[in-house]
C-alpha cells in the first residue's frame, strides 16, 4: 500500500548488541545534554561545564576500553558503524587529546572567556569531537557526510568563538565559506557512487567496482575526485589547504591545537578506512582505478608536505608556522595511506589482519598528538606571558622559564624527526615500510627525508630564539600556569618515553591496526549484478 | 500510489533530464561560488549544488534503485536526500550567524576584503 511503510517493513530497534560498542558515543551525547543542563545548577558556569566535559569524556574513554572491540563477523546497526581495534585506537587517543584540549583551555582562555560562553563552548568541542570519533567507523557513505559535517559546523563556530576578535571572526568566515564549498562538491560527487552502483555501503560499491560493473571512468574519476575534495579540506591536502594557516592563526589556541591533530587524525583515519575497503576488495593487478588512486593520494602527500615546509620557512607568527608544520606532517601521513597496494597483494597480513598503512598512520599519530599538544602549550602560555604570537616572543626563554624552553625543544626536535625523541621512530618506521613496499615509493621516501632536511631550518629558528636570543628588556621570566606547564613538560616527557619503549607502542598500535571486513583475503567477484529493475510490481 | 505510476508511465521526462537538470543546476552554483564576492552570495552557490545532489539522488533512487532484487521497495536516495536537506538548513544557520559576527567586526561580507590574515 504505503512505499515507504513497506520499504521499512518491521521496525527496526538496535539492541545492546548493536549499540554496545559505541557507548563511547553514547556517553558524548549524554555530556552534550548535561553541558546544556548545567548552567542552571551552577554559579560558576564556565568552570562546571569544563568539569562535566572531563567527566563526560573520562566516562567515554573508561567505556570505550570497557567494552572493547566486538567478536568480528558481525556487523552492528546493519554496517552502518563499524566498531573494530583500528577506530578503538583512533577513539581512545581522540579523547585523550580532547581532555588535554580542555586543559589548555583551562590554563590559557580560561581566565579570558566570558561567564556563560562555557557551555556553548564545550557543546562544540564535544559536538565536533563526537564528529570526528564517527568519521573513523564508516564506510557509509550517508554516515561519512554525516560524521563529516558533524565534525565540521562546531569547528566552523570554535575558530570565530571569540566574538569581538577581528582576526578569529575572518577566520571562521574563511573556514566556513571553503568547508561548505567542499563538502558540497563532495556530496554532489558521492550521489554519482550511488547512482553507479545503488547502494550507499561502500564495500558492497567497491566489490562491483571490481566485478567490472558500470564502471564508468569519468563517473568514478568524479565520485573520487569529490570525496578527496570532502576528506582533504579536513586534512588540509593541498589544493584544499588555504584555510588551514589563517584558521590556526585567527582561532584561540586551545581550538587550534584541537583542530590540528583531531580534525586532521579524522580525516587520515576515514580516508584510509574508505581507501582501504576499495583496495581488499580487488584483485590489485587488474585493478586500475586502485593504482591510480594510490598514485593520487601518494603525490597528493609529495605535494603537501613540499607545500607545506616551503611555506614554513616565511613565517613569523608561531601558529601559522605550526600551522604549515601540521600541513607538511599531514602530507607524510598522506604518503602512509597511499600504500594501497604492495607487489605481492594485499596491505592487510591475511594470517594476522594486521594493515600495514594502519599501523603507520596510528602510531605517527599517537607521536604527532603530543608533540602538537606540547608545542600549542608553550605557545600558548608564552602569548598569555607576552601577549605576543611571533617567533620573537619566545627570546631568551631558556633563562625565563627553562621547563617551558626544554618542552618546546623536544616538541620541534621531534616535529623535524630526530632523535633522541619519538618523532624518529615515527618517521623512521613509515620510510621503513615505504621502502620495502616496493614499487615506486622510495620515490615518496626521498620526498620525506629531503622535506625532514628542509623543515629543521624553521623549527631551529624557534629553538635559536628560545636558547641563543637574549631576552629583551620587556620580556621577564615567568611561572605560566601550573597545569599548562604540567601538559607541555609531560608532553615533552612523553616525546622521550616513547622513544625508549618504542617497541612496546609500536606493538601496541601493530596490535590494534585491526580493521573490520578488511582481512587481505583474495578479492570475492561481484556476485549480483547491478539492479536495474524500475517496473512497478 | 497513482502519482507513481503516472511517472513511470511517462514515456518522455526519464532520468537523464533530472541528471541534466542537476548537472546544470551544478554549474550554476559552482560559478556562483567562484564568482560571487558576496558571502552570501557564495553560501547560496552551495545551497544550489547541495540542491543538484539531491535532484541527483532522488532521480537515481526513482528510476534505478526504487526495488531491490526481490522486488521490495527501497529508500536509500530518498533518504539520503533528507538528511541533505537537514544538513543544507544547518550549515545555513551556521554560516549565517559567523557572517553576522563578521559584519559586526568588520562591517562588509565582501570577501575579497577578507585579507587580515595572509601570507
Amino acid at each position: 500500500m504505503n512505499i515507504v511503510a513497506a520499504a521499512i517493513g518491521r521496525p527496526y530497534i538496535p539492541g545492546w548488541t548493536d549499540l554496545g560498542p559505541f557507548v563511547a558515543e553514547g556517553w558524548l551525547i549524554v555530556t552534550v545534554v548535561g553541558l546544556l543542563l548545567a548552567p542552571f545548577f551552577a554559579r560558576r558556569r564556565n568552570l562546571a561545564c569544563f568539569l562535566v566535559a572531563l567527566a563526560g569524556l573520562t566516562a567515554a574513554l573508561i567505556s570505550l576500553l570497557w567494552v572493547g572491540v566486538p567478536a568480528p563477523g558481525r556487523a552492528p546497526l546493519r554496517g552502518i558503524l563499524i566498531a573494530d581495534s583500528f577506530a578503538l585506537l583512533w577513539k581512545a587517543m581522540l579523547i585523550v587529546f580532547t581532555v588535554g584540549v580542555l586543559f589548555l583551555w583551562r590554563s590559557t582562555t580560561a581566565s579570558e572567556m566570558r561567564e556563560g560562553d562555557g557551555p556553548e563552548f564545550f557543546t562544540l568541542l564535544i559536538g565536533a569531537t563526537l564528529g570526528m570519533s564517527l568519521m573513523a567507523s564508516t564506510t557509509n557513505l550517508l554516515m561519512i557526510v554525516m560524521a563529516v559535517e558533524l565534525a565540521s559546523l562546531p569547528s566552523y563556530v570554535l575558530a570565530g568563538f571569540r566574538k569581538t576578535h577581528r582576526l578569529g571572526a575572518e577566520a571562521s568566515l574563511k573556514y566556513v565559506l571553503f568547508g561548505a564549498g567542499c563538502s558540497a562538491l563532495m556530496i554532489y560527487a558521492l550521489t554519482f557512487l550511488y547512482g553507479m552502483y545503488g547502494t550507499l555501503d561502500l564495500g558492497a560499491i567497491a566489490r562491483q567496482v571490481q566485478g567490472g560493473a558500470h564502471a564508468h571512468p569519468a563517473l568514478l574519476t568524479i565520485a573520487f575526485f569529490g570525496l578527496i575534495a570532502g576528506v582533504g579540506f579536513k586534512i588540509a591536502a593541498v589544493p584544499f589547504h588555504f584555510w588551514c594557516p589563517d584558521v590556526f592563526e585567527g582561532a584561540s589556541v586551545e581550538v587550534t591545537a584541537f583542530l590540528s591533530v583531531a580534525s586532521k587524525g579524522a580525516g587520515l583515519v576515514l580516508l584510509l578506512r574508505v581507501l582501504m575497503t576499495f583496495a581488499d576488495a580487488m584483485e590489485y593487478r587488474a585493478a586500475q582505478p586502485l593504482v591510480a588512486l594510490a598514485y593520487a593520494v601518494g603525490i597528493l602527500g609529495a605535494i603537501t608536505a613540499t607545500v607545506g615546509n616551503t611555506a614554513a620557512f616565511a613565517q613569523n607568527n608561531i601558529k601559522r608556522l605550526l600551522a604549515y608544520s601540521s600541513i607538511a606532517h599531514a602530507g607524510y601521513m598522506m604518503c602512509a595511506v597511499s600504500l594501497l597496494f604492495n607487489l605481492n597483494g594485499h596491505q592487510t597480513d591475511a594470517a594476522s589482519g594486521v594493515n600495514a598503512p594502519a599501523q603507520v598512520l596510528l602510531f605517527y599519530l599517537t607521536v604527532y598528538l603530543f608533540m602538537n599538544l606540547g608545542a600549542f602549550a608553550v605557545a600558548a602560555l608564552v602569548y598569555r606571558a607576552t601577549g605576543s604570537e611571533d617567533i620573537s616572543a619566545f627570546n631568551g626563554l631558556v633563562k625565563r622559564n627553562p621547563v617551558l624552553a626544554h618542552a618546546m625543544m623536544a616538541c620541534m626536535i621531534s616535529l623535524i624527526g630526530l632523535p633522541p625523541f619519538a618523532g624518529f621512530v615515527a618517521k623512521l618506521n613509515l620510510m621503513l615500510v615505504l621502502m620495502n613496499n616496493g614499487g615506486g615509493w622510495w620515490i615518496l621516501v626521498a620526498v620525506i627525508a629531503v622535506n625532514s632536511i628542509a623543515s629543521a631550518f624553521y623549527y631551529f629558528r624557534v629553538l635559536r630564539a628560545i636558547y641563543l636570543e637574549p631576552a629583551g628588556a620587556d620580556q621577564p621570566a615567568f611561572a605560566g600556569h601550573p597545569l599548562g606547564v604540567a601538559l607541555a613538560a609531560g608532553s615533552g616527557l612523553a616525546l622521550v618515553l616513547m622513544l625508549v619503549l618504542a617497541s612496546p607502542v609500536s606493538a601496541l598500535t601493530r596490535h590494534y591496526a585491526r580493521m573490520q571486513g578488511i582481512g587481505g583475503a583474495a578479492a570475492t567477484p561481484a556476485t549480483k549484478p547491478v539492479v536495474t529493475v524500475s517496473a512497478a510490481p | 500510489m497513482e502519482l507513481t505510476l503516472a511517472i513511470s508511465s511517462s514515456p518522455i521526462i526519464g532520468l537523464n533530464h533530472y541528471l541534466v537538470l542537476a548537472a546544470f543546476i551544478f554549474v550554476c552554483g559552482l560559478l556562483s561560488m567562484m564568482l560571487k564576492r558576496n558571502a552570501i552570495g557564495i553560501l547560496m552557490g552551495v545551497e544550489l549544488i547541495l540542491n543538484a545532489a539531491n535532484i541527483n539522488l532522488v532521480a537515481f533512487n526513482r528510476f534505478s534503485y526504487a526495488y531491490s532484487p526481490d522486488h521490495k521497495p527501497m529508500l536509500d536516495g530518498q533518504v539520503f536526500a533528507i538528511f541533505v536537506i537537514v544538513l543544507a538548513a544547518a550549515e545555513a544557520a551556521v554560516a549565517l550567524a559567523i557572517f553576522l559576527n563578521y559584519y559586526n567586526n568588520f562591517n562588509t561580507i565582501d570577501v575579497e576584503r577578507a585579507q587580515t590574515l595572509k601570507g
